[in-house]
């Protein structure tokens, strides 16, 4: 009873929060944007926080995260939680030798002091989402909301009802951005608990193609909770590479939402690569609306300590002639807990559907858990749906190969393990963010065999 | 083998549900409703020992206090729990000794049912060549078990559970519920209320028990519910085959089946518990028809083995996971299912495995056909807990889809935390394709047909699993069930 007595309290919060943050809005709480917001709110004071008797957060107990005292990063609390960050604190979190746009957001406000943007095409607009709110409501009110539903999800209603900071990414219709947009998402816990809730909206025009780069980090020793919704919105033939990097530290919360529309033929590829962290949850759902779209989601996860990594993905084939394509794997350490959900949906006008699945885990260690849930909804009958879950132990045999060639048991596996996440490494385009996690695996792999030797 | 498959599918292309008589036998049925009286009724009519009724109270007073579960893939109105009758027996005055004792409308019943004199005889306990021993329960009372004597012989009993609770309380005593607990589900906890019959085997240790046990279930009054106990029971080192087949009336109304099945199997011994589920579907139109809510769970200790079979194709829902806890080390369980569903069915189906052991192994293995405007779902359950070292679990789920408004789900849930575990997972989903098709129209073989003979191909891995006498009936079946799908 405690438990839920609580959570009472956070959400309590919010609720309170949104009260006076609306009491202090003036003229903007008649306009429709608002309205959506307040809707959030309501649905979110209705929903609460999930529990583990929530289907979709059964083996995701987040109780224990909701405990601390938040602050919630939000128009009134912007002196409380100004931020005193310097480059040289961001710097960690950049990639080296990446040649990218960066764009860095404290506690969800935009840094512009701490941010680059070197990309200077016509038809590109990159910028916080309160400044694209403002110079073009219409087009953000358009989107807002519109791809990621908040009915059946507390947290993504919680996060549209503070919808105000965050990043938007417009390419135009036609336009090749080859500089990735790096958003990097940091929490300044040094000082208090922060939640924060950036709000991210990426447009791509018809034939147009980009490549965003999302990081979360927090900082300092107080716990940080991170909600985020990202909307992506795909034109016929747009093509967008989106990779999100997750290496943070044990006291962070991580919940994110990224919501796909995809037009006829366009592509949408996804990595997402989590290292550490406290607790981390992602919802990738992709929409496929046009004939002919291309999806690729992959994943690796590879934690230890007791982290907790939930990848819950939905590929929702509406039309005919779509492809999707999805492969996560994990390697699970010490206590951590690895929770995979894939969801293929085939509606009934989805005709020659292909979409395939599959989910490999390996458990390195006697206490660490795998619960996998891949699934599959198909109403059309000419598809061709495959998916596939295996969580186990290195193979035998290949480990036997490589020790009957002189190598340790420690090196053997590091080496089986380093091939097992290669396959979904390579799938990284962009060189230097490969070479990157590329290292930190290396690293750590070489770690453990030194630990274990 | 050609000849005989021809044979089979002209007999399909001509039938409907054929098992959709009535038998006008007379009833003692108690009127509809349910409440602490109805439950001491049934008990009291069964003139059952005390620890009984209180074991009864005891789930129905906790089922008032449990919600209908709402997770299910499927959809139905609400069910009035206060419309059903939950006692209907055929009246008898005592077991018949022979065939002309019985009541001629129930052999005719028998007749249509298709069991044949031979095994009238038997079922009734005349003579006969012994193969399989049957008991008969119609309206969730048990008619009539053949070979009672043979199988006493070898120690093995085999009865009806409300005759073990008269003779062999002690064993019921100790295993009743241990598996299924009465307060397990929502229906479990109804059935543990208003259970009014069932089967009961208990194979003694180290027997292995000569011929094929089955029940044969029917459901024939109207307005009543069909909820039926099994409790089987196969001591260290035995073996035990078990059948069940179930048919129904066609009526208009739904009807509501809840039955439990409870399997232990004891150190070294195996059980192999067969089903084929062919109540009342439904006609076209989705009206009428079973809901067939079953929980069947087994345990198998050190070294046992349990092996579910099933060939669903009745019922308007199906609605169970047949599951097996691999409680002892080197325990194996299997799960082999056949689930065809055709016009307004729907099925939601699959298994649990639940390692605990260490060496423990399963393996699943199911095919969902669905045709029509049915829905199919698959969902099932591994689970390999800390102590199962070594575990071992392969799962293969097989979707076919004919026409495109039906529907195929799957549903999986893996959870694994035990590093030395091995699990694998396969699904597929895909129709049946128009070059295979052509093939066979090329060669004179018509779709309906070539359709029957591509499902009775796909489910073959299944049907095997099957004691020969069913195998095929099922395959019959399977095709009467994809009939009018095509075209």
């Amino acid at each position: 009873m405690t438990m839920s007595a609580e959570t009472l309290d956070l959400k309590d919060k919010c609720i309170l929060d949104f009260q006076s943050l609306e009491a202090s809005l003036n003229g903007q709480s008649k306009t429709p944007f608002h309205a959506v917001r307040k809707q959030a709110i309501e649905r979110f004071a209705e929903l609460g926080f999930p529990t583990i008797r929530n289907e979709e957060w059964k083996y995701t107990n987040l109780m224990p995260a909701l405990k601390a005292e938040y602050v919630l990063s939000h128009g009134l609390q912007s002196q409380v939680l100004k931020t005193t960050l310097t480059a040289k604190d961001v710097a960690p979190f950049l990639v080296p030798s990446m040649k990218a746009n960066v764009l860095v957001f404290v506690n969800d406000s935009y840094a512009p002091e701490l941010s680059t943007i070197i990309t200077t095409l016509n038809g590109v607009t990159v910028s916080s989402f309160a400044e694209a709110l403002q110079r073009s409501p219409e087009l953000v009110q358009k989107h807002f909301a519109r791809h990621a539903a908040f009915e059946n999800d507390a947290l993504a209603a919680l996060n549209t009802a503070f919808a105000h900071n965050g990043a938007f990414v417009g390419i135009a219709e036609g336009v090749v951005v080859e500089e990735p947009f790096h958003l990097v998402f940091v929490n300044d816990a040094r000082r208090n608990a922060v939640l924060s809730q950036p709000r991210n909206l990426f447009l791509l025009g018809a034939n147009a193609e980009a490549t965003i780069v999302e990081s979360y980090h927090t900082i300092g020793s107080h716990q940080g909770f991170m909600n985020v919704v990202g909307e992506v919105m795909l034109e016929e033939n747009a093509v967008l590479h989106h990779y999100k990097l997750q290496n943070d530290a044990e006291n962070s919360t991580f919940v994110g939402a990224t919501q796909v529309h995809q037009e006829a033929s366009s592509v949408f590829n996804s990595v997402v690569i989590s290292l550490a962290g406290g607790i981390i949850r992602n919802n990738l759902n992709t929409m496929l609306a046009g004939k002919a779209t291309d999806t690729h989601f992959y994943g690796l996860y590879m934690v230890g300590g007791k982290t907790l990594v939930d990848n819950h993905t939905l590929a929702d084939h509406a039309m005919p002639h779509c492809t999707s394509n999805e492969l996560y794997k994990g390697i699970l350490d010490d206590r951590s807990i690895g929770v995979f959900n894939g969801k293929i949906m085939v509606r009934q006008d989805a005709q020659k559907t292909l979409a395939y699945q599959s989910n490999r885990n390996i458990l390195l260690s006697p206490n660490a858990t795998m619960n996998t849930k891949p699934q599959l909804e198909i109403f059309a009958d000419d598809v061709k749906c495959s998916h596939g879950a295996t969580s186990g132990q290195l193979d035998g045999d290949a480990l036997f190969y490589l020790r009957a060639r002189g190598l340790s048991r420690e090196r053997a596996q590091a080496l089986l393990l380093y091939a097992f996440a290669g396959e979904v490494i390579e799938k990284i385009r962009i060189e230097a963010l490969r070479e990157y996690v590329d290292t930190i695996i290396a690293a750590r792999l070489h770690q453990e065999e030194l630990k274990a030797a | 083998m050609a000849r005989e498959e021809f044979d089979i599918l002209d007999e399909v292309v001509t039938s409907e549900y054929k098992y959709g008589f009535v038998t006008d036998i007379e009833q003692d049925i108690i009127p509809i409703g349910l409440n602490e009286g109805v439950v001491r009724m049934i008990s009291a009519k069964k003139n059952e020992p005390e620890w009984m009724l209180e074991w009864r109270l005891k789930a129905y007073r906790h089922w008032l206090t449990m919600r209908e579960p709402t997770w299910q893939n499927v959809t139905f109105p609400p069910i009035d729990y206060q419309a059903v009758s939950y006692y209907a027996a055929p009246k008898q005055s005592a077991k018949p000794q022979s065939l002309d004792e019985i009541d001629p409308e129930l052999r005719a019943t028998l007749d249509k049912l298709g069991i044949s004199l031979d095994e009238q005889k038997r079922i009734t306990g005349v003579e006969g060549t012994p193969r399989i021993a049957v008991d008969f329960v119609m309206d969730s009372v048990s008619v009539a078990t053949s070979f009672k004597e043979k199988l006493k012989e070898l120690g093995v009993v085999f009865c009806s559970i409300s005759e073990a609770i008269q003779e062999h309380p002690e064993l019921v005593k100790k295993y009743i519920s241990t598996v299924v607990p009465t307060n397990d589900n929502y229906f479990a906890a109804l059935n543990s209320a208003v259970f009014s019959d069932g089967s009961f085997c208990y194979i003694p240790k180290g027997v292995r028990c000569p011929m094929e046990l089955s029940t044969y279930f029917r459901i024939n009054a109207e307005n009543t519910g069909q909820f039926e106990r099994t409790l089987l029971i196969a001591d260290e080192g035995s073996y035990v085959s078990y059948l069940e087949g179930c048919t129904a009336p066609m009526r208009d109304e739904h009807q509501l089946h809840a039955a439990v099945v409870e399997l232990i199997a004891l150190d070294g011994a195996e059980i192999k518990y067969s089903t084929v589920q062919n109540w009342y579907p439904g006609d076209k139109n989705g009206k009428g028809g079973i809901y067939n809510f079953v929980t069947k769970r087994g345990v198998a200790h050190k070294n046992a083995k349990v092996s579910w079979t099933q060939v669903e194709t009745g019922s308007a829902i199906t609605w169970k996971y047949p599951s097996v806890t691999l409680k002892g080390d080197n325990a194996v369980g299997e799960f082999y299912s056949v689930a065809v569903t055709n016009n307004h069915q729907q099925a939601d189906t699959g298994t649990k495995m639940i390692h605990v052991g260490k060496n423990t192994k399963s393996r699943i293995v199911s095919k969902g056909i669905s045709a029509g405007r049915s829905q199919n779902s698959y969902r099932g359950q591994v689970r390999v807990n800390k102590t199962a070292d070594n575990a071992r679990n392969f799962s293969q789920c097989d979707s076919l889809l004919i026409g495109d408004r039906c529907g195929a789900h799957t549903f999986p849930y893996i959870e694994v935390a035990n590093t030395t575990a091995t699990v694998e997972h396969e699904a597929t989903t895909s129709k049946i394709g128009e070059d295979i098709i052509f093939y066979f129209n090329q060669r004179g073989i018509d779709t309906e047909q070539a359709v029957a003979m591509i499902v009775n191909g796909y489910a073959k891995e299944v049907m095997n699993q099957l004691p020969m006498e069913f195998a095929v009936e099922a395959q019959k079946l399977l095709a009467i069930s994809l009939e009018g799908s095509v075209g």
